[in-house]
């Protein structure tokens, strides 16, 4: 059996926040799956919404939801009461986040909080949560699990904390584990073993992640599908061998254009490129497509007065611009011309 | 290990300073020799005091006396009651204690859920209700509200006792008199733990433990005891500590209002009298209190915060 449904369906969904100088749409429309044992990576600049979108599946954000739906496992999550989305926070869905030096409760040991976890859910004793917390530890490669269990978390490095949180958000055999920018906080060996760890781990135990992150890199290393978001919106989905190989949204190739590296996309002369502006004051979002302040194929007249939608073009693909044929064609003949 | 024997090296400077400041008084205050002759005494009496007080000593010999002396306990007799200083101030001390302990435990037992309450309901009516009692509580001068209880509780309604410690007919009887006191003496600390202890939580809400602990989906009340309340202890007690030394303070006033003979008063009518070894004695004892008092919640940081116990 192998059930093709998707484990998350996000739909059309928006977060507004009331803010004494207007309404902030922080999340304006977005639609996504995560299928299960899957890895969707969902990249952005800061201020895209794509840290608002993963606290909002967890409800765990101030913000008013102002439409659209999450479905996990079928059922809307927004029809949940909180006692409800108690019941599946830590639980079903775990998270993780960017600040591993204080996510942690200075004040408990690890071997404490982790055990909170689970007896927060599981009906176990406090001994058969202990073992557990222990067996946690050392499935995220913690040396010395025992010894560590009644460390207090000011005693571990950076990574090790990280490696915490993730045994922590594990403990209870989540169905999806929602990690935003787990990695950015650490220096790069550590988080290469961070990504290494979440990788094996997924394939271990078969959940599915959503890995929030602005670093195109590790979406490479990390993910199955991508999903791009710009200004509150997902603009490309695809799978991320095709979004690094053909990226179609002008916001998604000025990305790859502006990043150095092996996933980069090489341009003429090796120059990183650069997006102009900024980006858009989410009080005053520009009309039509968000992004056409800044895009070098916007069009006056198409893209300046209605919002495109998110569409599919191939299978698997979803694009959110009009023109995004004739940006083909034209990068096409940028790479022959450069080529020649 | 180095950290506590640093804080008892500071206590003990703190208390040094204390000593010497009582020792000065005698040179600051007045003559405590025409104090106790009078005005008009003849200069062969005044000399003959002043050689039988001491005082006619190089000021140096003084001090070491007075220092040497003091370090064992030893502040002389009062000029007024000829009382060995420290037995009275003890004796005194253990009267203010029955209405500055209640005092503080009142504070305590009412400020941490009503800061609570009042950071988690937020901008609600029971937060300004709290946020201006704590206000008024705080900027309310205590020889004012003192004045306006005995006022209102014990001449126009007839409640309670006006003033006095009354032991003699029963344990009510003590604690009617003693409450009016004990109320007005905690209301400043009340008012200050209230309002620490409001934006601590509101402070400690923020941070991103507890962010985790909602995302574990742990019940409210846990996250606001378990993550919150336990976090924010580690300031609040701390100005507890502090706290205890505007009840000293206040102990002054208000046990002058309302006639308990407990050291403030003591201290208050000393001043008054000139009565310079009681006030002397009176302040290192205080300093003493407040040194030990400081002691034990920097060791009460080490219990609640694991950060510091491993330094």
């Amino acid at each position: 059996m192998s059930d093709t449904r998707a484990l998350l369906d996000v739909k059309g969904l928006q977060v507004h926040f009331d803010t004494p100088d207007g309404v902030v749409k922080a999340v304006n429309d977005v639609d996504f799956e995560v299928k299960r044992g899957e890895t969707l990576a969902v990249v952005g600049e800061s201020g895209s919404g794509k840290s608002v979108t993963s606290l909002a599946i967890m409800r765990l954000i101030s913000g008013r939801n102002a439409g659209g739906k999450i479905l996990f496992e079928g059922k809307n999550l927004l029809d949940k009461s909180m006692d409800e989305m108690r019941g599946i926070r830590g639980n079903d869905i775990s998270m993780i986040f960017q600040e591993p030096m204080t996510s942690l409760n200075p004040v408990y040991t690890v071997g404490w909080q982790i055990i909170e976890a689970i007896t927060t859910h599981l009906d176990y004793t406090h001994k058969q949560a202990y073992e557990r917390a222990v067996e946690s530890l050392d499935l995220v490669g913690i040396p010395e699990p025992r010894a560590r269990m009644s460390n207090y978390p000011h005693q571990l490095s950076g990574g090790m904390r990280q490696r915490v949180m993730i045994a922590m958000a594990l403990s209870t055999e989540p169905k999806l584990l929602i990690a935003d920018e787990p990695t950015t906080a650490l220096d790069v060996t550590i988080q290469a073993q961070i990504l290494q760890l979440m990788r094996r781990l997924q394939r271990e135990m078969g959940m599915s992640i959503i890995f929030i992150t602005h670093d195109l890199a590790v979406v490479a290393e990390m993910a199955h599908r991508v999903v791009v978001m710009y200004s509150g919106n997902v603009v490309e989905e695809a799978p991320v061998s095709e979004l690094f190989k053909r990226p179609r949204m002008p916001y998604t190739i000025g990305l790859m254009r502006s990043m150095p590296g092996r996933y980069g996309y090489k341009t003429a002369k090796n120059r990183l490129e650069i997006i102009p502006g900024n980006v858009p004051n989410p009080l005053q979002l520009p009309s039509g497509c968000a992004f056409h302040p800044r895009c070098k194929f916007m069009k006056p007249g198409v893209c300046t007065t209605e919002a495109p939608k998110l569409e599919p073009i191939e299978d698997d693909r979803l694009i959110r611009c009009f023109r995004w044929e004739d940006v083909q064609e034209q990068v096409q003949q940028e790479t022959t011309r450069r080529l020649a | 290990m180095y950290y506590l024997l640093n804080r008892i090296a500071q206590g003990l400077v703190v208390i040094f300073f204390a000593l010497t400041l009582g020792f000065l008084l005698v040179f600051v205050i007045g003559d405590p020799v025409l104090m106790r002759v009078g005005e008009d005494a003849s200069q062969e009496m005044i000399d003959r005091y002043r050689q039988m007080m001491g005082l006619d000593r190089p000021i140096i010999v003084q001090y070491v006396d007075f220092m040497t002396r003091a370090v064992q306990g030893d502040f002389g007799l009062s000029y007024r009651s000829q009382q060995d200083v420290l037995s009275l101030l003890l004796e005194r001390l253990s009267r203010s204690a029955e209405l500055a302990i209640p005092a503080i435990i009142l504070a305590l037992v009412v400020s941490i859920p009503v800061g609570v309450l009042s950071a988690i309901k937020r901008n609600t009516w029971i937060d300004y209700v709290a946020r201006v009692l704590a206000l008024i509580g705080q900027a309310a001068p205590q020889f004012w509200v003192a004045i306006m209880a005995i006022v209102i509780f014990a001449v126009a309604l007839g409640w309670m006792p006006s003033s006095g410690r009354v032991t003699d007919q029963g344990f009510w009887t003590y604690v009617a008199h003693m409450a009016m006191p004990t109320f007005v003496l905690a209301l400043t600390p009340m008012a200050y733990l209230t309002r620490m202890m409001r934006s601590t939580v509101l402070e400690v809400i923020n941070e991103d433990y507890v962010r985790t602990a909602r995302a574990k989906g742990l019940a409210e009340h846990r996250i606001i005891y378990y993550h919150a309340v336990r976090n924010a202890l580690v300031p609040y007690v701390t100005l507890t500590a502090l706290q205890v030394g505007n009840v000293i303070a206040g102990s002054m006033v208000v046990e002058s209002v309302f006639s308990w003979p407990g050291l403030g008063r003591l201290f208050m009518n000393s001043i008054r009298q000139l009565d310079i070894p009681v006030v002397a004695g009176g302040l290192a004892l205080v300093a003493v209190i407040y040194v030990v008092l400081n002691l034990l919640a920097d060791l009460s940081y080490t219990l609640l915060d694991p950060r510091v116990r491993n330094k």
